[in-house]
């Protein structure tokens, strides 16, 4: 994040300078303030008047000073939900060695949001929020944080771009989903397995403890009670296999209301993928003819998230699905003729 | 805190320091302030946003004000007063509401005109302090401001950093400086308004009281002075009043002398010019002058009788017995005087002496009530030198007002003013009672040069008076005020003449009883004298001295000021560059070595920056590891703090305890970001430390 020192376009990149009111107010005013001067030969104006312009040179030396030693660095977010509200935490150091940076206002480039950064002291850092959103799922790069500098006497609103390095990884947007369209790729099949050697799932019976039974098993506040070793006996129920398969081919490419059909149809099957795992069953996907095999937990529901956030439409005949589904449930885009 | 609370209040604020200098410069008289003060103080202390007046209410109240406007004098005083009384009665009508943003910046504009008003009018030094607080409190409102519309009524952040508008306000005076110095000055500068304060510099020999504000004496030497032969310490103050102009008619509120040619002197170096005619009188006393200040007048001692050009200059003597000197003449310009410090010396009284102002009946009232007890001219003049010195106040800062006679006006209304009050108000007085008076100006006192002699400046700018006393007083005045005429003859060396009936007074005697005598009406506080330097200066002379460098570099710095300055920047250039081609080969090699070292940090790779300060911990650790390090201890570069504490407790028994709590404390403040513990408790760690380690029969210590 260093700068080198060579050139202007290093040292602020992305300068900006745009004139407030403030500004305006001073270019008509100090001309005037100079003809009053000028004219009468009274040397309290001509002090006004140059204390004016003095306070004008201080007021752009410092913001400049301000905005040469601002850094600003994007910490990434982790889940990142297209359109949803998320607070991206902002690094802000102040390498200055004497003036403290006071109201500089951050924005991430091209998003909603801004924060106003209060104070931070000299060669001093602070962690700030922006609140913001990301409107399009997919891998994006990080946003550009715009540093905006209007003190010490808002003439202008100098700004600087700060690019970022590293990526997000957009999530497809959250929906209330409807009713799931299960393919037929699963079976719905119940196993019962005797809860020995089993961790987890439901207490079948309570029993006394036999020799070869694990004591990890042992229900200690029955046995307690009892006075007699007392096991749990569990037994587990094999969940259903679900599938979810989605059909990436569009039936026109380059169609604008499809493509955005088509993020919707990504957006329910992310959420109605979502509502599942958060409920514990395993979730497949079917994506065109790549499968994922059912599987529950966070780490395969982000798995199941980036596949649905990185997945682009393709033209009829590209990416069909595979034909064991055919004539099941599947989130596909048709045209209604 | 709302965006519009906050204009509200820092507007309100604003506009009670614009208000600050108006009621010191008398710019918008006390009716047409109370109102604008009163009004910014509720708006500013309000708590919620003011609702604007009805519209209705402000066009009532416009004609209104334009009526309190003429009223309060119009453009008769010149049009910036009316201009500020209008723009405060006007801003007094826009503060309620001005949080609103659409009244916001109208209401910003009158309070700018305002303060633009107030800070055109102002002269003293003060100024300079007022025009840095201001831009203080603009810093400290924009940011107020800028942090309410930007948090959009969420947490505001506070005041702006101090450095941040402390080190804006020094830069900004810094480049106003030379902004200051180098704005093109194409008119000559006037400090106030006519009717606020004028800056008077030293001495003047043509003076209206009429518009004349104040008198802002300037410290800029105006002449050395030296007694040849007589040491400081026995100078009377007398000696130092130095005569440069005497007047006689009063015109309207001022003192026109006449400019009839006088008498022209044939002046050769060294050659004594006789001023008296006859003999030279005996125990005179010699002063050396020399004039450091170009002016057209020649200062001498009261009771002169002879000048020495050390230069020959053109000199004329007017019908005053001024001495003038043509304009131009470059100091400077050094004479000797000798004079007789008994004997007044001036031309014969005459009928222009006595002439008293037009419709004197209550000068004269005054002087009768004054003098009533008193029988002869010399108790007369001095009681009414004692009635002015004990009644009247000394004031540097005056407003005579342009309509009224400002003798009139000082005797009976204001009763205060500075030594031109004093002097002129005796004058007539004494003329009321027909005694021969003129008014004198020049200077008076000095302060002592370490050298021997003294150094005049314009600070000791005065005007006096003399009074042509007569021995005997032939008669007083009759009943009705008629009376015969009577004659007066010339004063002592006069050549003759006489008065007839002058204000009802029978002023008759011969004229070789008389003689003139200088009488100072001003009081002690206003008249200059011999001043003591050398054992410290006091607090108001430092300030004399501030006010005397504001006067001369800020009020009346003019067009030829800069010329001066760029004349001798550009000598101090040409000096430098002679210097250079002098010097030319070691500044060659300078230079070259300079660039070398530039060169060589531009392409050195940046060296890593220096490690930053140990906090107090880890300062006291390494200060415990040296004391073990003396003792004898071997602590390797990498070994760890706790790595240090496991081996020296071993090492020295009774450390474990504080060289534990100081390494966790250590580790605390260092990786953890915690704050450090007291200075005490590290103190008392550190000292049971050492104090173990220098405990006498404990095991020796032993090799890490």
């Amino acid at each position: 994040m260093r700068a080198p020192a060579s050139s202007f376009a290093a040292r602020f990149p992305g300068f900006s300078l745009k004139a407030t009111r403030a500004f305006w107010v001073f270019v008509v005013a100090v001309p005037l303030l100079g003809v009053a001067a000028l004219n009468t030969g009274n040397n309290a104006l001509y002090l006004l008047l140059a204390l004016t312009l003095g306070a004008f040179v201080a007021s752009g030396a410092f913001s400049r000073h301000t905005l040469r030693h601002f850094r600003v660095r994007v910490v990434a977010p982790g889940e990142v939900f297209a359109g949803a509200p998320l607070v991206v935490r902002l690094e802000v150091n102040n390498l200055s060695r004497w003036v403290p940076a006071a109201l500089v206002v951050c924005r991430l480039d091209g998003m909603p949001g801004r924060t106003v950064v209060p104070r931070v002291a000299p060669r001093g850092s602070a962690v700030v929020t922006v609140p913001t959103v990301f409107p399009r799922r997919g891998r994006h790069a990080l946003p550009a944080v715009v540093v905006e500098v209007r003190l010490p006497l808002g003439f202008f609103v100098k700004s600087v771009r700060w690019a970022q390095e590293g990526e997000v990884l957009v999530y497809p947007r959250r929906l209330r989903a409807g009713a799931v369209r299960w393919s037929g790729l699963a079976r719905r099949e119940e196993v019962s397995v005797p809860g020995r050697g089993r961790r987890g799932g439901e207490v079948e019976q309570l029993r006394e403890f036999h020799s070869g039974d694990d004591r990890r098993d042992i229900h200690w506040k029955q046995t307690a009670r009892q006075q007699r070793l007392i096991v749990v006996e569990r037994r587990e129920r094999a969940l259903p296999s679900h599938y979810l398969a989605l059909d990436r081919q569009l039936p026109r490419r380059d169609d604008e209301t499809l493509q955005a059909r088509f993020e919707d149809l990504v957006s329910e099957v992310a959420s109605s993928a979502l509502d599942h795992l958060h409920r514990g069953d395993p979730v497949g996907l079917v994506i065109g003819g790549a499968v994922t095999a059912p599987a529950a937990g966070s780490a395969h529901a982000r798995r199941l998230l980036e596949r649905l956030a990185l997945v682009q439409a393709v033209g009829p005949g590209e990416d069909p699905l595979p034909a064991l589904l055919a004539g099941e449930r599947v989130y596909k885009l048709v045209e209604a003729r | 805190m709302t965006a519009v609370r906050e204009r509200q209040r820092w507007l309100a604020a604003l506009a009670l320091a614009v208000a600050v200098p108006l009621p010191f410069t008398g710019l918008v008289s006390l009716p047409f302030l109370l109102p604008f003060v009163a009004t910014a103080v509720w708006v500013a202390a309000s708590r919620r946003p003011i609702a604007p007046l009805p519209a209705w209410v402000e066009n009532v109240l416009a004609p209104l004000i334009l009526v309190a406007v003429v009223a309060g004098g119009g453009v008769r005083y010149g049009i910036l007063r009316p201009v500020a009384q209008l723009a405060v009665l006007v801003a007094a009508v826009r503060l309620p509401g001005c949080g609103q943003r659409s009244r916001a910046a109208s209401t910003g504009g009158i309070l700018a005109l305002v303060g633009v008003a107030g800070i055109a009018s102002s002269t003293h030094p003060s100024l300079a302090l007022y025009l840095v607080a201001l831009l203080v409190l603009v810093l400290i409102a924009v940011a107020r401001l800028e942090d309410a519309s930007l948090s959009e009524g969420g947490r505001s952040t506070g005041f702006p950093p101090l450095r941040l508008v402390v080190g804006s306000v020094v830069v900004a005076v810094m480049v106003a400086a030379p902004i200051f110095a180098l704005l093109p000055r194409l008119r000559s500068p006037f400090a106030g308004a006519p009717f606020g304060a004028r800056s008077v510099g030293g001495f003047r020999d043509a003076v209206m009281l009429h518009g004349i504000g104040d008198v802002k004496q300037s410290r800029r030497l105006a002449m050395r002075v030296s007694f040849p032969g007589v040491p400081p310490t026995r100078v009377s103050p007398d000696w130092l009043r130095l005569v440069g102009a005497t007047m006689k008619h009063y015109r309207a509120g001022g003192w026109v002398e006449g400019r009839l040619k006088g008498e022209r002197f044939t002046v050769r170096r060294e050659q004594p010019i006789a001023l008296v005619e006859g003999r030279r009188p005996e125990g005179t006393r010699r002063a050396e002058i020399s004039l450091e200040k170009e002016s057209t007048a020649i200062f001498i001692p009261l009771g002169a009788v002879s000048l020495t050009m050390h230069t020959p200059v053109a000199l004329s003597r007017d019908l005053s017995g001024a001495l003038r000197i043509p304009r131009g003449i470059e100091p400077p310009v050094p004479y000797a005087v000798e004079f007789d410090p008994a004997d007044v010396r001036q031309p014969p009284p005459d009928e222009a002496d006595v002439e008293p102002p037009p419709d004197s009946g209550e000068l004269r009232a005054l002087a009768d009530q004054v003098t009533r007890r008193t029988t002869n001219d010399l108790a007369a003049a001095l009681a009414i030198e004692q009635y002015l010195q004990r009644s009247y106040r000394y004031v540097l800062r005056t407003t005579a007002p342009l309509r009224e006679d400002p003798v009139r006006w000082f005797l009976f209304r204001s009763r205060e003013g500075h030594c031109e009050f004093f002097a002129y108000s005796m004058v007539l007085l004494l003329r009321t009672l027909g005694i021969p008076a003129r008014l004198q100006a020049g200077y008076a006192g000095g302060e002592p040069d370490g050298k021997g002699g003294f150094l005049v400046r314009d600070t000791e700018a005065h005007a006096w008076v003399v009074a042509y006393i007569r021995d005997d007083r032939a008669s007083m005045p009759d009943e009705d005020g008629q009376a015969g005429a009577d004659s007066l003859g010339a004063g002592a060396g006069g050549s003759g003449g006489h008065l007839r009936r002058v204000g009802g007074w029978n002023v008759a005697g011969p004229p070789r009883n008389g003689r003139w005598r200088m009488f100072d009406p001003t009081p002690s506080e206003g008249r200059p004298g011999i001043s003591e330097i050398g054992g410290g200066r006091t607090l108001v002379m430092t300030w004399q001295r501030l006010e005397g460098l504001w006067d001369r570099w800020v009020l009346t710095f003019t067009l030829a000021d800069q010329v001066e300055l760029v004349r001798q920047a550009l000598e101090g250039v040409a000096a430098g560059g002679r210097l250079a081609i002098r010097w030319a080969p070691e500044v060659a090699l300078l230079a070259a070595l300079a660039f070398l070292l530039l060169s060589w940090r531009t392409v050195r790779p940046r060296a890593p920056r220096a490690r930053r300060k140990p906090g107090p911990v880890t300062r006291d650790l390494l200060r415990v590891i040296a004391a073990a390090t003396r003792r004898g201890m071997v602590v390797p570069p990498g070994m760890t703090a706790r790595e240090f504490a496991s081996i020296a407790s071993a090492t020295f028994p009774g450390v474990n305890a504080p060289l534990g709590w100081l390494v966790r404390e250590h580790e605390r403040c260092r990786y953890a970001q915690g704050s450090p513990p007291g200075a005490q408790a590290l103190r008392r760690a550190v000292r049971a430390i050492e104090g173990s380690m220098a405990r006498p029969g404990g095991p020796g210590p032993r090799n890490a």
